[in-house]
């Protein structure tokens, strides 16, 4: 269920994206996606298709980057990539702002070169 | 084909009704808290304690969401404050547009504390930013002492966890230190309070945790009146059902 509202989201934002161009026909979307984001990228593709289907973007296809959960420790300061429960490698302490790896981002859209004139 | 860079937050929408969501409450002096938890463990009866110990004069309110059914909202509206249900109809968590409509058949104006009862589910709730001052995550000891491993997210964004259903630690092999631990490990700052809002314990520090809160955000405070010691000094008739005497915590008869 949630993977849909997230579909719907990203639905969304590309038509309104889209228009805001002049009417771009968008053939394929990167999206960025976050280990801790809480979103699958299969049943995110599933989802898409199903929200898709008999819209002008049936076909739109998704490129998706996975990335990594990226911390900053609070104690020393060490850049690591890492997930919630992993502890900074320099100074073992747990405690970590969260830099990335939550994301759930549009980075790009690849579109028809002709803008759609209907 | 042509490229078109976007760098989009999927959820920048979300992200802009919660900002201005925060900044109303912020203008309005209100504490918004968003509990979020497992289906199950015990928000309804938490807020039902909670709404049962403040007095009726007390500007408190609740959205609470649910994918089916107005039964919570029915729940809590016995206690004599403002409660709104929210029917998401499928959707397994709130969003900060649903916030922000329900606010809209809201007395918000007379609101300084309000309490969002989210979606029951760990996963979702903590992905939407409803423009709440914290997350509270609740895990009943019948769930299991590993959960905050096995759903680090929530445990991560929260501020508080409220350990729920004390009472019945003896029957269970929840281990509480095992509980805080892993909890801790996902986020060492996380704030916990073991309560029972069956036979009361723990709820003064959880009335205390909101007084402080309330503070912080330029509520007046409850005065003398806490949560714990309300029960005694109950100045309006209990609704139907609910009883209110002293060391009867109300849930008992609520849930009957």
């Amino acid at each position: 269920m949630h993977e849909l509202s997230i579909a719907n989201a990203i639905l969304k934002t590309i038509e309104a994206e889209c228009r805001a161009r002049g009417g771009l026909r968008p053939r394929r979307a990167g999206l960025r996606i976050g280990e801790l984001s809480s979103v699958n990228a299969e049943s995110l593709r599933f989802a898409l298709t199903a929200a898709t289907r008999d819209t002008p973007f049936a076909e739109l296809e998704l490129a998706i980057e996975s990335c990594s959960p990226r911390r900053l420790c609070r104690a020393c300061g060490a850049h690591y990539v890492g997930g919630l429960l992993s502890a900074c490698p320099r100074c073992a302490c747990s405690s970590a702002d969260l830099l990335g790896g939550d994301e759930l981002e549009i980075t790009y859209l690849e579109v028809e070169d002709e803008t759609c004139r209907t | 084909m042509k490229r078109v860079e976007l760098e989009q937050k999927v959820l920048s929408e979300n992200d802009k009704i919660a900002a201005r969501l925060r900044e109303s409450f912020r203008e309005r002096g209100i504490l918004c808290l968003n509990l979020i938890s497992a289906p199950g463990s015990g928000k309804t009866a938490l807020l039902e304690s909670t709404l049962n110990g403040f007095a009726s004069h007390e500007a408190v309110g609740v959205l609470t969401g649910d994918i089916q059914t107005d039964s919570d909202a029915a729940r809590l509206r016995r206690y004599g404050f403002p409660v709104k249900q929210i029917t998401t109809g499928g959707t397994c968590h709130l969003n900060a547009s649903m916030i922000e409509n329900a606010l809209r058949e809201f007395p918000i104006g007379k609101i300084e504390l309000l309490f969002i009862e989210n979606v029951g589910n760990l996963v979702c709730p903590s992905s939407y930013d409803l423009g709440e001052a914290a997350k509270i995550v609740l895990l009943s000891v019948t769930e299991g002492d590993e959960k905050p491993l096995k759903y680090p997210g929530t445990f991560f964004k929260a501020r508080l966890m409220l350990v729920t259903k004390l009472d019945l630690l003896p029957h269970v092999s929840f281990d509480l230190g095992r509980a805080e631990a892993n909890a801790r490990a996902v986020n060492p700052e996380l704030e916990i309070i073991h309560l029972s809002c069956a036979t009361g314990e723990g709820l003064g520090a959880w009335s205390e945790w909101i007084e402080r809160r309330r503070h912080a955000c330029g509520n007046r405070s409850f005065g003398a009146e806490t949560l714990a010691g309300a029960a005694n000094a109950r100045p309006t008739a209990a609704p139907e059902g609910i009883d209110r005497s002293p060391g009867k915590p109300a849930i008992k008869t609520a849930i009957s």
